[in-house]
């Protein structure tokens, strides 16, 4: 039904559905509990049964990638930090890799350890995150509690380390801007010494939980082609029966040196994914447990050095720019102007805990980047709901948002 | 290998594991077969077990936040200090700018100008904490330690903008001169024990 919409009739979205047979459209969203932020899913209803399914996205919409073009590199870096604001260290990351590849930096041993400490604490918060919302989604509000008392020291470390909670900007190019604190490596052991008695305390609450098997068996079954065509990554990937992970097929930063395993699994629906997310926590602590020891190895060794020896690109460290006037130069021209990559482009994909974040950066010698194009799981995660939301009915909705594991400020940018 | 090869049998690898879950039940006498399975193991009162272990633990952390409230560590990124040199216990700010340059919010504002002996000296200097995000830029750039962080984060306002002024940051001379002032460990800190490596310039021919 086409409208003629004016100033005194404006445009009505639902005039046009409401005369097509007996279809319900039911806007989900964006104020949605579940809705993981500012997602809209325009839902038509057939009874309870979701005909067809239609994700609006938008809502938290902020221009990143036209704002990286208006900043210098380091500039961005903050600003990855609201792209997945549960995880935001592996957003900096990514960026970091990115224009160090650019560059052709090599990090230091000891910055690489603690950048990898860092990113599997966000992974583990990440998931906790993820473990908590989706619980609550589903009614297990006990789950919740726990998960978020958890993800508190999680969270307390990161506070320790960088100063914040949330945005840490953890991160920088070239390396790390602090050592880790002195309690750091204490603080971290025994949150990991806790940590299996937690996942075991959730699995003994949800495994066989009744209800939760009911919400999550069979719902959401995303095959492998279709995971595939519609670009899914991370845990949605492999819990449909591709075994893929980019710390594994194109290992970056140390990844390639700690032994741990990646699960996978072919039933494809929630209950897979569910699993995946658990047995990761657990990989995670795997790979801290011997980031550790690394880093221990690094102290005994006298590897020092945090950030690259690369005056062009890096400034110096702070006690060289109090010093000496050269690193002070260089400083003052680095912050004012930026540093110049070489004309180039480069895409860098890592895992984050969402699936594949990719960042491509088309650089054309200047101090800004030319173009900067974000890939971001959640993206593609959203997409696949047009798929997969048809047949199944209300409820199933919410769990199926909780475990594709969305978050907005990834979708929008 | 061609790239077909490489991607055909990628799921007997090393670095990855099946996860092993059982098949759902897809007929009634199984759906009941399990349901019977269930109850008989007692699976709900493992999960009321682990809830009712945690209540008879009374390992409260819940802090009365008005009340009590958590130490705030060395590195935290809350509202901005001005520090004073520990010596002389003047103010370490040059007027520089590069606070004002790497803003990524653009918060900061700086005025600069001559004093009467020809030094230059900060007029009026300004930060909007409505519009800051505290990422710790301007006191990781900051080439005199001059600008860091502090610990206070009580500046809950009535509206968004909501200015501070270089004064009020400014470390009052006398917690200087009684060696009160803390130095900021966080963003732009200077490594501990770093001095060591540095070689000093032999100032005696």
């Amino acid at each position: 039904m086409a409208q003629q919409p004016n100033r005194l009739r404006p445009f009505f979205e639902n005039i046009s559905y409401e005369r097509e047979d007996n279809e319900l459209v039911v806007n989900f969203g964006p104020q949605h509990p579940s809705a993981h932020g500012q997602l809209r899913l325009m839902l038509h209803l057939q009874q309870e049964q979701i005909v067809k399914a239609h994700p609006d996205i938008g809502y938290l919409h902020r221009g990143m990638e036209k704002m990286a073009e208006n900043m210098i590199y380091n500039e961005f870096m903050p600003t990855t930090d609201r792209m997945d604001y549960i995880a935001s260290s592996s957003n900096n990351y990514g960026f970091a890799l990115a224009v160090e590849k650019l560059i052709g930096l090599e990090v230091p041993r000891r910055a690489k350890v603690i950048r990898m400490m860092i990113l599997e604490i966000n992974r583990l918060m990440s998931h906790l995150f993820w473990l908590a919302t989706t619980a609550l989604d589903i009614g297990a509000m006990t789950i919740f509690l726990y998960a978020f008392r958890e993800r508190e020291y999680l969270m307390d470390i990161m506070e320790g380390y960088c100063g914040a909670r949330l945005t840490h900007a953890a991160i920088r190019i070239g390396g790390v801007p602090l050592d880790i604190q002195p309690d750091f490596l204490e603080q971290l052991r025994t949150f990991l010494g806790k940590l299996p008695q937690n996942i075991k305390d959730y699995e003994d609450l949800l495994d066989e939980n009744r209800i939760w098997r009911m919400r999550m068996e069979g719902v959401g079954y995303i095959s492998k082609e279709m995971a595939l065509s519609w670009g899914c990554t991370g845990p949605m990937l492999r819990a449909s029966g591709v075994a893929w992970d980019i710390r594994k097929e194109e290992p970056y930063e140390l990844y390639d040196e700690v032994e741990f395993r990646v699960p996978w699994s072919d039933k494809g629906d929630n209950f897979a994914r569910y699993r995946i997310y658990m047995e990761e926590m657990r990989e995670s602590a795997k790979i801290l447990y011997q980031c550790i020891d690394m880093y221990e190895k690094c102290v005994r060794d006298g590897e020092t050095e945090l950030m690259a020896h690369a005056p062009k690109y890096i400034s110096a460290p702070k006690l060289d720019i109090m010093t000496q006037n050269y690193s002070l130069m260089q400083h003052f021209v680095l912050v004012t102007q930026g540093m110049r990559p070489p004309v180039g482009e480069v895409y860098v994909p890592t895992e984050s805990p969402k699936g594949e974040l990719g960042y491509y950066i088309n650089s054309q010698g200047g101090p800004y980047p030319y173009r900067l194009k974000l890939r971001a799981p959640s993206f593609w995660h959203t997409g696949i709901l047009t798929d997969l939301l048809p047949g199944h009915y209300i409820p199933d909705v919410v769990s199926i948002i909780g475990t594709t594991n969305i978050v907005f400020g990834e979708v929008d940018r | 290998m061609s790239k077909q090869e490489m991607f055909k049998d990628r799921n007997i690898s090393e670095d990855y594991f099946f996860l092993d879950i059982e098949d759902y039940p897809t007929t009634p006498w199984e759906k009941f077969k399990r349901v019977v399975k269930r109850s008989l193991k007692g699976e709900l009162f493992v999960g009321l077990w682990v809830v009712l272990r945690e209540m008879i633990k009374f390992d409260i952390h819940t802090v009365q936040y008005p009340e009590e409230k958590l130490p705030i560590g060395p590195r935290y990124r809350a509202v901005h200090e001005m520090k004073r040199l520990w010596e002389s216990g003047t103010e370490r700010c040059i007027g520089c700018g590069l606070c004002e340059k790497i803003c990524i919010s653009k918060c900061i504002r700086i005025e600069t100008r001559y004093d009467e002996n020809q030094r230059k000296e900060v007029g009026e200097y300004s930060i909007n904490l409505g519009r800051c995000i505290y990422c710790g830029y301007c006191a990781e750039v900051c080439p005199e330690l001059a600008i860091t962080h502090g610990g206070e984060y009580e500046n809950a306002s009535e509206q968004r903008e909501h200015f501070i002024l270089y004064e009020d940051m400014l470390t009052p001379i006398d917690d200087v001169l009684n060696k009160k002032q803390r130095e900021f460990q966080g963003f732009g800190a200077i490594t501990p024990h770093e001095d060591e490596r540095l070689k000093k310039t032999p100032l005696a021919y």
